[in-house]
């Protein structure tokens, strides 16, 4: 058999029989510890929802009287052996926050007093480095990252900006250009954006309404949009605003290859949304400060071996 | 230059009128002739390509890397899955269920599964692929290294310094 089909049998195997078949002969060893390989198999790991957490603790021995965690949450669908639910996947008692994460990487940024400049530091799981490195420092918090789909990345409208229209950036032509929302969604609305399937989706969640709206953009030829609502998710108690402000555009959606839709609205709980079966699968009690998409890969002992990592780095 | 893209796309559109009909020829690696729907046919990521460049439609295509054998059983994939809808639930439920004794049967064969695997990889048929490869990959979930050897003929070639390495990666598992 060529390497190309062995990639494709041994990505569909969880981390540990994995780490077996690293065992076999020279030729699995080689093609399971490329970084080609493991970034694949991290591909095919369930979809995770990452949420940053800082809970009050009484502890004597330490400087801090918080504890900054990094918890995911598991669709219920996972096809490998990590159990449905939340579990958590990093403990700190450093203030330090979660800032976004690609394939495996994970972002983080020290807290520092009065808003001074703070080193952002990336932990990688997927690949076999064991170094962590300082990639930039900067003095402002940026924008809200935008919501990359196909060419496009979009934003969602401006927290002050009433009347405003979202903006889009194609990366092909680099040209921005203005997009209409969709039309019954007031900007107070307005929920995290995400990718379905190659189309612009919106969430929208209104303060009187126990329901969550999906919007999706379908673009039309003259390159404006197009908007449908494709679905209405009821949410249960404690899941929606009722009459209180909610943080404007804050949180995240994503939807995973299974067709399950996670929602995270930053400081309520989140929840996990079967598209296909149209059901809510999992609503979880813990809110999430900050939250980011997340493939993770066990291939190197991923906890203890960051945990170390995030320890020095943050000391250096 | 719009005038010809014009043709062209006037050309492919009166091509996708005809296709439904059309037939297509596939020739095994021995000389043996199958002739298929182009539906059918269309499951293939290679043939498909081939026959929307005006390809050699009608004097067929040879697949010298396919056994008779072979190509008949992922023409019976292709079949299903080229030739009949899956709209409703019912026929979803059907496809899913055919594909189940498909590889069942496969999987009590192991060379030929090879074999399909392989020719499934060559010819570009995501879920036939998807498929096999998600069997080869159930049966060596649970095995240890020597069961995965034994049953794949791997020579054990390792070198001391991989046997190092290994100890060192099972500490820290």
């Amino acid at each position: 058999m060529g390497d190309d089909v062995v990639v494709q049998i041994l990505s569909r195997l969880p981390a540990k029989a994995v780490l077996r078949c690293r065992a076999v002969c020279r030729s699995w060893r080689r093609i399971t510890t490329t970084a080609y390989f493991v970034a694949a198999h991290s591909r095919r790991r369930p979809l995770q929802l990452l949420g940053y957490t800082g809970l009050v603790v009484d502890s004597s021995s330490s400087p801090y009287s918080y504890v900054f965690t990094v918890t995911s949450v598991v669709p219920a669908f996972c096809d490998g052996d990590d159990a449905a639910g939340c579990r958590i996947l990093l403990r700190h008692n450093m203030r330090v926050s979660l800032r976004g994460s690609c394939d495996g990487l994970l972002l983080f940024e020290r807290k520092t007093g009065g808003g001074a400049a703070a080193p952002t530091t990336a932990c990688s799981s997927a690949t076999r480095r064991r170094g962590s490195w300082s990639i930039c420092r900067r003095r402002r918090t940026p924008r809200r990252v935008g919501v990359t789909v196909g060419d496009t990345v979009y934003w969602g409208r401006r927290q002050t900006d009433d009347r405003g229209q979202m903006s889009a950036f194609d990366t092909l032509s680099e040209t921005f250009r203005r997009v209409a929302p969709p039309p019954p969604v007031s900007h107070a609305d307005e929920g995290p954006m995400f990718d379905m399937h190659g189309a612009l989706a919106m969430t929208a969640m209104s303060s009187t309404e126990p329901y969550l709206d999906v919007w999706i953009a379908a673009a039309a030829a003259a390159g404006g949009e197009n908007w449908v609502r494709l679905l209405r998710v009821e949410l249960p108690p404690g899941h929606y605003y009722s009459g209180e402000v909610k943080p404007h555009g804050y949180g995240k959606a994503v939807l995973d290859d299974a067709g399950v839709l996670l929602v995270a609205m930053n400081g309520w709980p989140s929840f996990l949304y079967d598209t296909k079966g149209r059901r809510m699968v999992v609503s979880c009690d813990i809110s999430l400060e900050e939250s980011h998409d997340y493939h993770e890969t066990k291939l190197r002992s991923f906890c203890s071996q960051m945990h170390s990592l995030f320890v020095t780095d943050m000391w250096v | 230059m719009a005038t010809g893209s014009g043709a062209a796309a006037a050309a492919a559109d009166a091509e996708e009128k005809e296709s439904g009909s059309r037939m297509i020829t596939l020739t095994s690696n021995e000389g043996k002739a199958f002739v298929v729907t182009e539906a059918s046919a269309r499951q293939s990521a290679t043939i498909r390509s081939m026959v929307d460049d005006g390809g050699c439609v009608d004097k067929g295509f040879p697949l010298p890397n396919v056994d008779s054998k072979t190509l008949a059983r992922v023409i019976q994939y292709c079949d299903e899955h080229g030739n009949k809808e899956a709209h409703t639930v019912d026929e979803r439920a059907a496809l899913a269920k055919f594909d189940k004794d498909f590889i069942a049967e496969l999987d009590a064969d192991k060379a030929f599964l090879y074999d399909v695997t392989m020719a499934a990889n060559y010819l570009h048929i995501q879920g036939l692929f998807a498929l096999t490869t998600q069997c080869i990959a159930d049966t060596i979930k649970g095995k240890t290294p020597e069961e995965i050897r034994t049953a794949f003929g791997i020579e054990y070639d390792l070198t001391a310094q991989d046997e190092e390495e290994i100890k060192e990666e099972d500490t820290h598992a």
